[in-house]
């Protein structure tokens, strides 16, 4: 029988950049197919690019720091 | 710390999953070229096959880790299968079938110079002339029907000119040759080749009777890809119960002649029919201005393109090195495929000619007839090539071609149909460079595929429909 059990807890913060990180490839996924609707290969590939970029400092932010413990008790 | 009892993976299993994992670059890179040029049945089956990937990768994985793998029977299956694999990737790039002989136009054609213009298949309808006197005496503005419809004025009457007396004189042909060509792809060329003016293939006389003479020494071809979007059939609905009638009515729209129709055409119909036809308009006004840079240079040069040619396009472009000859009779270029248009310069200014380029592209339509099935009244020849002019090629029937065409003048279902018609993207590139290894498995492979992902399948129904109307309708 599968058993699911899924766990996690994050500050409210982190909830938001999570959602800032998301939106952010979300948006580039949508940028490359409305752009590759238009037959613009190129530019297509590059708005997703640019998302991605966009995206890479939340994502270090969210690989590299955690909220402390001081952070987690008083927030 | 790796845990002790769980079985390491083999070499032959990773190598298996890095395989796999290669096709997932090229499924989503087709997905995506596949979503650009509109083809959604492409888009659906590569991202299926990436998925499908994707899952055996990670099946492959879960039942390594459970040691699922071990038995003598998978290790084997795993091993063979690698085996199978090299094997079948070398018949891929092991080129196997034969160089067409009689591909190189200089050695074998026995060349067109007694060629009359006058007498090409469709002359009567693609030349029916309305002249106007214009303001000055010598400006006699010439009308051909793709002129009408599209409401321009042809370049016919820009074709040649005054020379500069002011002669630039040329002291290195490469980068005089280099900058032509940057210049012809400013005023819109998509592809450049030069060649030698064989004077083969200069005709006898022009389209209207009148004797030729050009004695030029070189003839700047310059090759301009239709929109992908257009190079199919535009069958003017409903074609099937008023077969004839509707190209004219469309006609009388474009030229603004008419604005209420009997049968009402779809926008869509009349766009498409504008568009192509002002694109091979286009081609004309880039020969015309190429002509007459070179002219202010102080060197003679003439502007040849469509009904207004007398030189060969099509020898003149293969050995411009800009493509082979198909089976459909069209110059299969590599970045357009077969939905070009091909307007020539002739000149004396001294340029270094390309070579011609064998692409393996004749040897693909030996396995490959998709023109051919499209084609409604079956003008474009099944089966091998056979000597012509001392080509080995295939003979497009002119007449059977042009006698369809008047009814439905963008017809295009070969065209549509080849599996060269494709936007010029990087994953296609790659093809066009696989098939140019002249291997039998890959040209087979190549086609499957195309059929698989579904190009060309529209002209090819289209011109099926067409060709059960043509049985219907009396001609
Ligand atoms: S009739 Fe149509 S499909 Fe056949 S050769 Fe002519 S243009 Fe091509
Ligand atoms: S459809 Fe096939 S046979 Fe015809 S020209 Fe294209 S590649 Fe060659």
């Amino acid at each position: 029988m599968l058993n699911l059990k899924v766990n996690f807890q994050m500050k409210w913060y982190e909830g938001l950049l999570w959602a800032v990180e998301i939106g952010l490839v979300a948006f580039g996924l949508w940028a490359l197919v409305d752009t590759l609707m238009i037959s613009c290969s190129k530019a297509a590939w590059r708005f997703l690019l640019l998302f991605l970029i966009w995206a890479l400092p939340g994502a270090a932010v969210l690989v590299f720091f955690r909220p402390g413990r001081n952070a987690q008790d008083n927030a | 710390m790796t845990d002790p009892t769980r079985p390491r993976m083999r070499w032959y299993t990773l190598l298996w999953v890095l395989l796999l994992s290669l096709f997932i670059p090229l499924g989503i890179l087709l997905a995506t070229t596949a979503l650009a040029e509109h083809e959604f049945r492409a888009v659906a089956v590569s991202l299926g096959a990436t998925l499908l990937i994707i899952g055996l990768i990670l099946l492959l994985l879960a039942l390594s880790r459970r040691g699922a793998l071990e038995s003598l029977y998978a290790r084997r299956g795993l091993k063979a299968g690698l085996a199978v694999t090299a094997l079948f990737t070398a018949s891929l790039v092991i080129p196997s079938e034969a160089s067409l002989p009689r591909k190189d136009i200089r050695r074998f054609t026995t060349g067109t110079q007694a060629y009359d213009a006058s007498t090409q298949p469709g002359n009567e309808i693609f030349t029916q002339i309305e002249k106007k006197q214009a303001s000055s005496d010598k400006d006699v503005m010439t009308f051909s029907i793709f002129d009408v419809c599209v409401g321009k004025v042809s370049h016919r009457v820009s074709r040649d000119g005054e020379v500069s007396p002011n002669r630039v004189e040329v002291i290195n042909p490469g980068i005089l040759t280099q900058k032509l060509k940057a210049d012809a792809k400013a005023l819109g060329a998509d592809v450049v080749g030069i060649t030698e003016l064989d004077p083969r293939f200069v005709f006898q006389k022009d389209n209207e009777g009148n004797p030729v003479r050009l004695k030029h020494r070189y003839a700047i071809v310059l090759g301009k890809g239709l929109d992908y979007k257009l190079s199919h059939p535009t069958a003017p609905l409903p074609w099937q119960s008023l077969y004839s009638s509707i190209p004219e009515e469309v006609a009388a729209v474009l030229s603004g002649r008419q604005v209420q129709t009997a049968t009402q055409i779809p926008e869509e119909t009349l766009n498409e029919y504008r568009e192509t036809l002002e694109f091979f308009s286009d081609g004309g006004r880039t020969a015309v201005e190429l002509a007459s840079l070179i002219r202010s240079y102080g060197y003679p040069a003439r502007a040849h393109f469509g009904r207004w040619s007398e030189v060969q396009v099509v020898p003149l472009a293969i050995m411009a090195g800009l493509g082979e000859l198909g089976k459909n009779g069209m110059l299969v270029n590599p970045a357009f495929g077969p939905r070009g248009s091909f307007p020539i310069v002739t000149t004396d200014l001294p340029l270094i000619p390309d070579r011609q380029v064998d692409l393996g592209i004749q040897e693909f339509c030996r396995a490959c007839a998709k023109c051919a099935d499209a084609c409604p009244p079956r003008a474009v020849p099944q089966g091998d090539p056979a000597l012509v002019n001392g080509l080995l090629r295939w003979q497009v029937d002119g007449t059977k071609c042009f006698s369809y065409i008047k009814t439905n003048p963008k017809c295009m279902a070969c065209v549509g149909a080849c599996p060269y018609n494709k936007k010029d993207y990087f994953v296609h590139r790659l093809a066009v460079t696989a098939i140019a290894r002249k291997s039998r498995v890959m040209n087979w492979l190549m086609l499957r595929l195309d059929n698989l992902l579904g190009y060309g399948a529209r002209s090819v129904r289209v011109g099926q429909e067409a060709r059960k109307t043509l049985v219907r309708v009396p001609q």
